[in-house]
């Protein structure tokens, strides 16, 4: 069983106007699971939770809770993120900093996290920081879509 | 370090009607500013004036800083964003470059658009007017995406 990552994320705003994230259903990766607000990547043409790695393909947050494993193709509704969309996650490790948009490829561990130490393969940057670092207000600057 | 001559100003959005959100973010040491000063990220994550190299454009100055700032001290911003067009001044006729020619056109340390230097930069001259010397530009790469 894939459980879905442990830490979620939630939109927040976006730094370039007022829009907010659609809902669209894509298909899932086989034996993937998710929660609300799991970030979702586009790999192999299916959808699975983001993981180390695969933050640069990031496509938006997963908008019900998958609780079995799924079959290839399985739907889920997603909110689709873009440039400028502000989401709200946890860290790893103390990222303040890495706030003011110092870098913009961080990436995630398998867990969900932010990994601030981690700038390869990810498409965030981190926008700011609250909770001693812990809690981070990320920008979508990379993703599979845009 | 004074705020370089020319500033900028928001002008339009070609892909919506949004305008720009204004931020608060840091400062770097010795940051001046005026009103539409064009401002890029360092690699600490503080504010710096955009001059000849601007690869992480962040918005404009929505704020006057007329005395060096220190690290850290707060800037407000308006963030600018893809599609987004900003108004400046060329340092010489850049008609010839107006219609998205190339996305990576640079400043000159004065805060003017450097026409002749397409490369370091993250400017897309989307049009121009008074005989190519006002420049109404786009971001092509910026800090935030």
């Amino acid at each position: 069983m894939a459980a879905a990552p442990t830490y979620t994320w939630e939109f927040v705003g976006d730094l370039f106007g007022d829009r907010v994230p659609k809902i669209a259903t894509f298909g899932l990766t086989a034996n993937v699971q998710t929660k609300i607000g799991t970030l979702m990547s586009m790999v192999a043409g299916a959808m699975s939770p983001t993981t180390d790695g695969t933050c640069g393909v990031m496509v938006g947050l997963a908008a019900e809770t998958i609780s079995t494993d799924a079959t290839v193709n399985d739907p889920v509704k997603i909110a689709v993120l873009f440039p400028g969309a502000i989401i709200k996650g946890t860290a790893a490790a103390d990222a303040s900093a890495h706030s003011g948009f110092v870098a913009k490829t961080y990436d995630l561990d398998a867990d969900g996290s932010l990994d601030p130490t981690d700038t390869t393969g990810g498409g965030l940057a981190v926008y700011r920081t609250e909770d001693s670092g812990l809690t981070v207000y990320c920008v979508c600057a990379v993703g599979a879509a845009f | 370090m004074a705020a370089p001559t020319y500033t900028w100003e928001f002008s339009e959005n070609l892909f919506s009607d949004s305008v720009p959100k204004i931020i608060t973010l840091a400062a770097s040491t010795g940051l001046m500013t005026k009103v539409g000063t064009l401002l890029i990220t360092d690699s600490s994550g503080h504010l710096d004036e955009a001059t000849a190299t601007v690869v992480k454009i962040i918005g404009l100055a929505a704020e006057e800083i007329s005395v060096a700032a220190t690290e850290g001290d707060p800037v407000k911003v308006a963030v600018i964003g893809p599609g987004m067009v900003i108004k400046g001044t060329s340092d010489a006729d850049a008609s010839s470059r107006s219609g998205f020619y190339g996305k990576l056109f640079d400043l000159n340390s004065d805060g003017s658009l450097d026409y002749a230097d397409a490369g370091n930069g993250s400017l897309s001259i989307y049009r121009t007017e008074d005989s190519g010397l006002t420049v109404y530009c786009t971001v092509g790469s910026g800090a935030a995406f």
